[in-house]
């Protein structure tokens, strides 16, 4: 199979190499790429959405379809994720022994249920957990907060600068995964519960989905923002940026979840106790 | 000489898009460990990023964000 697979690849390779010939220069601005579709996009986006990001009025009013999409492609990622690994809670889990830091004393807990008391003064005696390093666990905690704010601001600025729902989800979604690699697992679920996460998809989905139905209501097309100036001030092309703004919202959520939801399912093999 | 020097200039990107490519292809055929298929996967969109940027990328140009918008 290892000579067959070479010659495979070497023989993609080859006529992939014959077909640059008929590509274009690299860094020529008269290739075909952007000759027809881009320059329509650079002109107007100001004039139709009151947007200077190209990239934001291409990605979630042109071509609003796609995106609505992709965050339903994202969505069904991370509900495969949970199908297929998560545990049911039916099965009799194994008991659960806790150290108290101060005093040395050990519990055992039933049933692989949760201690009652705060998690901070005890310590799990399991053979996967390794207690984790004060310093990593003081910074991450100041500075989780800091990012989480970074990133609702690169959502909240996806119009005017690089940025939008897709990259401030994945910074927020990111954040949370940080608190339970720092930590561990049962912290971050505390703080971002099996329910949250999995409904912040769906939801995200959801708003997305909305907006476009609510332009339907009023009387326009589907994800035609336009619609929306009948409920929001500041005419019609205003209505468009702020119509790409509650969709970006909704990319954030269905990110934001979507990352946290996969994480946990795959750091803990769907038992959502231990892991990372 | 001149010439092939500027075929050379012109198509280098893709030529590295291709090598990646190829060798992304080669792992994710050849090799039975998971892990390094999944490596190989990597790999071979690297390369497809490589491939949409080269044949984006403009001389002189910007990001797409119109400044003298507000």
């Amino acid at each position: 199979l290892k000579t067959l697979g070479l010659i495979i690849v070497v023989l993609v390779g080859a006529v992939l190499v014959y077909a640059t010939l008929d590509f274009p220069p690299f860094g020529d601005p008269g290739s075909p790429a952007s000759l027809h579709v881009s320059p329509r996009y650079i002109e107007k986006t100001v004039e139709e959405t009151a947007v200077p990001n190209a990239v934001t009025s291409v990605l979630a009013d042109y071509r609003g379809y796609d995106t609505m999409f992709e965050t339903t492609v994202i969505f069904s990622a991370g509900a495969a994720c949970f199908l297929l690994l998560r545990v049911s809670r039916r099965r009799p889990r194994p008991p659960r022994h806790y150290r108290h830091r101060l005093t040395g004393l050990t519990f055992r807990v039933k049933d692989g249920r949760e201690i009652s008391l705060p998690l901070r003064e005890f310590e799990p005696l399991e053979s996967i957990w390794t207690p984790h390093d004060f310093i990593i666990e003081k910074v991450c905690r100041y500075l989780i907060p800091f990012i989480q704010l970074f990133g609702l601001y690169v959502i909240a600025h996806g119009h005017t600068s690089p940025g939008g729902g897709f990259q401030g989800g994945v910074i927020l979604g990111a954040s949370i995964i940080l608190l339970s690699v720092s930590h561990n697992l049962r912290t971050a679920l505390k703080r971002m519960g099996e329910k949250t996460s999995a409904l912040f998809s769906p939801v995200g989905v959801l708003i997305y989905a909305g907006t476009g139905a609510l332009c339907l209501v009023l009387g326009y097309n589907f994800l035609d923002y336009q619609a929306l100036a009948a409920l929001l001030p500041g005419g019609p092309i205003m209505a468009r940026s702020h119509g790409i703004f509650m969709v970006e919202v909704g990319v954030g959520m269905a990110v934001m979840g979507t990352m946290f939801w996969i994480f946990k399912n795959l750091a803990s093999r769907g038992r959502y106790d231990e892991g990372l | 000489v001149e010439e092939v020097l500027r075929l050379i200039i012109a198509k280098y990107n893709y030529w590295i898009y291709i090598a990646l490519m190829m060798i992304g292809l080669y792992a994710m055929i050849a090799k039975n460990n998971l892990v390094k298929k999944i490596v190989g996967m990597n790999i071979f969109q690297t390369a497809i990023i490589l491939f949409y940027i080269s044949i984006g990328v403009k001389k002189g140009g910007n990001i797409p964000i119109i400044i003298r918008a507000m």
